[in-house]
């Protein structure tokens, strides 16, 4: 027997002209993927940025000036991204086992994942306050087999103690945001008032990206 | 805010607000626990609206997530 997560279809935005007026390809470039050759432009490097994109010529010419290297910023190549951050904090799962918003939560994160890789736009998750330990990733990828992923990622997910917010899980992905600049969607409740606990909570230092 | 820098040039923020309503075990017996709910989101929406993000409010037991995406979507229209 196997499980899987209540996932709904979301055919109906196709109608909605401001769900479906980017997704033209000219519209919907990113960053990921394979880059295409065309060069567009030098900008100072930003975390993430993989080394290999410094122009090093470059930044040699303006030593000096300051310590940040230069990176190549080439033309986008692909289509939009989508990125998915699900708060999965014990407070989200109050009510039956059946109904409750880490499920509701789940539901709308199958959905918006659906919606977005059947338009081959490239999608990403990350899911916070993970029980056991640090959040459950899911790198960017697009097609079937990214929504098989993260159908497993969503049977798998179990409610934790709210030791990460969201600006800890920005942090943690933002390697990936500042590469795919995906649009964004958060899942969480936002009636929860509660003290994080831990400014003596140290944030972690390891990173998902080489 | 932080998350609007992350996203980049292109992409939208957009916050779902999943409420709870009556199926929150402590609101259960009060009554109008849904609305309670809205009211005390209401203060964290309006800071993120403040900062450019979009809001979603799904209360999923008036209607289904799709329904309050489309309901969102149509007000940008």
């Amino acid at each position: 027997m196997s499980v899987a997560p209540r996932i709904r279809g979301i055919t109906r935005l196709n109608e909605v002209r401001a769900m479906t007026k980017n997704q033209r390809y000219q519209d919907d470039l990113t960053v990921i993927g394979t880059s295409a050759a065309d060069f567009r432009e030098l900008r100072p490097y930003m975390p993430g940025d993989p080394i290999k994109s410094i122009n090093w010529k470059a930044t040699a010419r303006k030593a000096g000036v300051d310590d940040v290297p230069l990176v190549n910023e080439l033309e986008p190549e692909g289509r939009k991204a989508a990125w998915i951050f699900l708060d999965t904090a014990d407070y989200m799962n109050v009510g039956s086992p059946l109904s409750n918003p880490m499920e509701n939560t789940i539901e709308a994160a199958g959905s918006l994942a659906q919606y977005f890789l059947s338009k081959g736009s490239t999608l990403g998750a990350y899911a916070y306050n993970h029980f056991g330990g640090p959040g459950e990733l899911l790198a960017p990828d697009s097609g079937r087999k990214q929504f098989h992923q993260l159908t497993q990622m969503l049977t798998e997910l179990r409610s934790g103690p709210p030791r990460e917010d969201l600006l800890q899980a920005v942090e943690w992905c933002k390697g990936f945001l500042f590469r795919l600049q995906p649009e964004v969607f958060t899942i969480t409740r936002l009636d929860i008032h509660y003290t994080r606990p831990g400014k003596a909570h140290s944030p972690r230092t390891d990173s998902p990206l080489p | 805010m932080a998350l609007r820098t992350r996203s980049g040039r292109g992409g939208r923020v957009r916050v779902v607000h999943v409420g709870s309503g009556q199926r929150d075990v402590g609101e259960a017996q009060a009554p109008g626990g849904p609305e309670l709910s809205q009211w005390e989101a209401r203060p964290m929406a309006a800071a993120l609206r403040r900062s450019g993000a979009d809001v979603i409010e799904w209360e999923p037991d008036r209607e289904d997530f799709i329904a309050a995406l489309v309901r969102h979507m149509n007000a940008y229209r």
